[in-house]
Order: structure tokens, then C-alpha cells, then sequence
């Protein structure tokens, strides 16, 4: 019994580790009813009756460089979402990543009026400016 | 007919009726874009949009939103055009040949009992649930994406993409 145990363990620990993510993304999940949920590292999770609503970006824990090494992943995001009961109604998202990301990041710092900039930075700025009222 | 009657039979109807629910729920299945499932596509401005309709009991290998439906769900998925080409517009029944690679987003209602196992977690459900990924890139990605999508209204979708350092902030 002791080994069946154990091998259970072991193909828990294989299952949760082959889970890493290797996508960016932005999750929204939403339930009437009962619903019970555990994260794959185990650490936290829940049990609900009635309503529940979630979100959560998923990012990739590292990115493998051309050298063989490992990084933390360049993004920026903003996402314009919109609400109809549960339901997600309509939803606008700007993503940019790894070099793009970087290369957008030092664009803005180098020139903070470019137009060419606006269809991201008007997300943030429309985003900011509704949390504020 | 004798009040009596009329209760039994009234029972037997609704045990009927759940037998019947029942068996068409264990009947009908289908494993990701085949089975007893109903499917439209529709292709807007740089994305095909699938909506896979399912009743019973359906099984996801996708990556993202893999799991296990029992019930009625809808499930859309959004697709970069050039990924999605033999994903012609109309209707599709029975199987839709659903493009290998990694939709850019995808919006589920489904009505049941629903499993979940993508990445960060496994999660159940009964009831009512709705589930929307957004803006799903791979992590060796360089590039951008920028997405406008209402469920509802599939046509209207826009959809951008590049690669490397180019921004493609052409979106109007």
C-alpha cells in the first residue's frame, strides 16, 4: 500500500510539473452554482455555492533566450473589457511581447506623444481614468 | 382519469424525461471538434471565429481549455485567418476541422457540470459557467496582438497580429 501511495505521489508531482504554462494569457472565469477549484502547485484553492468570479493572467514562469539561458518574459497588456450578466460581453485586448514589448516600452520613454503609440496607451489611459471616478 | 393516476403518471413522465435526458447526455459526446456537436464559422477582419455548439458530454484536448463538459455549452474560438484556412465560413456538423494551432482567444458558456484543467489549475463546476481566455501568445513569442471581440456578434471581430519588433498599430 505504502508504494502505490507513493506512486501516486509521484504521478501527481509528474502531472503538476508537466503543467507549467507556455502561454501568456488572461483568464476570466465566472460560475453560478458550485464550483471548486486548486491551483496545480496545490498551495491554494476553494469551494464556493452560489456566485463566483474570477481573473487571473497566467504567465509563463521563463522564456528560453537564443543562448540557452533563461528570462523573465517582456509584456504589456491592457485589456478593455466589457460586462453583460455573467457574461463577458465584449472585450478589446493590446498585447505586446518579448522584443515588441521592449521595443514599445523604449519608444514611449524616448517620445511619450507619439500618436503612433495610441492604440495601447489609450487603453491604459481610458483604463486608468475610469478607475479613478 | 383519477387524481391518483394522473400523479403517477406525471412521475413517470419526468423520470421518462430524465432517463431520456440522461441517455442522450451518456449517448452524445464528442472529443474536441468531433462528435455530436454543431459548429458556424465565421470570418471577420483577420480572424475566423468557430462557435462549436454540443450537447452531452464533450472532452477538450486543447491546450488552455482542456477538460471535460457534461451538459450544453457553446464554446468560440478565435483564430488568426492565415491559421484557420481550411476553416471555410458556414455550418458544420459532426466534426469541424479545428486549425492545429493555439487559438488567440476563446469565450465557453456552458450549462452542466464542467471540469477544467488548464495550466494554473483543475477546477469543477455545476451550474452556470462562463469562461473567456484572452490574447493567449506562446512565451518564445516576439510580437504583438491586438484584439477586438464581441461573442455575440462574431463578424465584428478584428484581429492583429505581428512578428518581432514590428507593432502593428495599424488597427483602424
Amino acid at each position: 500500500m505504502p508504494q502505490l501511495r507513493l506512486g501516486a505521489l509521484g504521478l501527481t508531482a509528474l502531472l503538476v510539473s508537466a503543467c507549467q504554462p507556455t502561454n501568456l494569457y488572461v483568464a476570466h472565469d465566472t460560475v453560478v452554482g458550485v464550483n471548486a477549484a486548486v491551483n496545480t502547485e496545490r498551495t491554494n484553492g476553494h469551494l464556493l455555492i452560489g456566485y463566483d468570479r474570477n481573473f487571473v493572467t497566467v504567465i509563463p514562469k521563463s522564456v528560453p533566450t537564443a543562448d540557452g539561458g533563461k528570462e523573465a518574459m517582456s509584456a504589456l497588456a491592457c485589456s478593455d473589457i466589457e460586462v453583460e450578466g455573467i457574461f463577458l460581453s465584449k472585450f478589446v485586448e493590446s498585447l505586446a511581447t518579448g522584443q515588441a514589448a521592449i521595443a514599445l516600452a523604449k519608444q514611449r520613454a524616448e517620445d511619450p506623444e507619439s500618436e503612433s503609440l495610441d492604440p495601447i496607451f489609450d487603453c491604459y489611459e481610458k483604463n486608468a481614468s475610469s478607475s479613478e471616478q | 382519469m383519477p387524481l391518483v393516476f394522473r400523479f403517477t403518471a406525471a412521475i413517470l413522465a419526468k423520470r421518462g424525461f430524465a432517463l431520456l435526458l440522461l441517455g442522450l447526455l451518456c449517448s452524445a459526446c464528442s472529443l474536441n471538434g468531433t462528435g455530436t456537436l454543431a459548429a458556424k464559422v465565421t470570418r471577420a477582419d483577420g480572424a475566423a471565429i468557430a462557435d462549436i455548439y454540443s450537447l452531452g458530454t464533450q472532452l477538450r484536448t486543447v491546450n488552455a481549455d482542456s477538460g471535460l463538459t457534461v451538459g450544453y455549452q457553446r464554446r468560440s474560438y478565435v483564430f488568426e485567418l492565415k491559421d484557420a484556412e481550411a476553416l471555410k465560413p458556414g455550418w458544420y456538423f459532426g466534426h469541424i476541422p479545428l486549425p492545429r494551432n493555439a487559438f488567440v482567444a476563446m469565450d465557453a458558456r456552458s450549462y452542466g457540470f464542467e471540469l477544467r484543467t488548464p495550466a494554473h489549475e483543475v477546477s469543477l463546476s455545476l451550474g452556470v459557467r462562463a469562461t473567456t481566455l484572452l490574447g493567449l501568445i506562446e512565451r518564445e513569442r516576439d510580437g504583438a496582438l491586438w484584439i477586438s471581440y464581441t461573442p455575440d456578434d462574431p463578424a465584428a471581430t478584428r484581429l492583429r497580429t505581428c512578428r518581432g519588433t514590428d507593432l502593428c498599430l495599424n488597427f483602424d
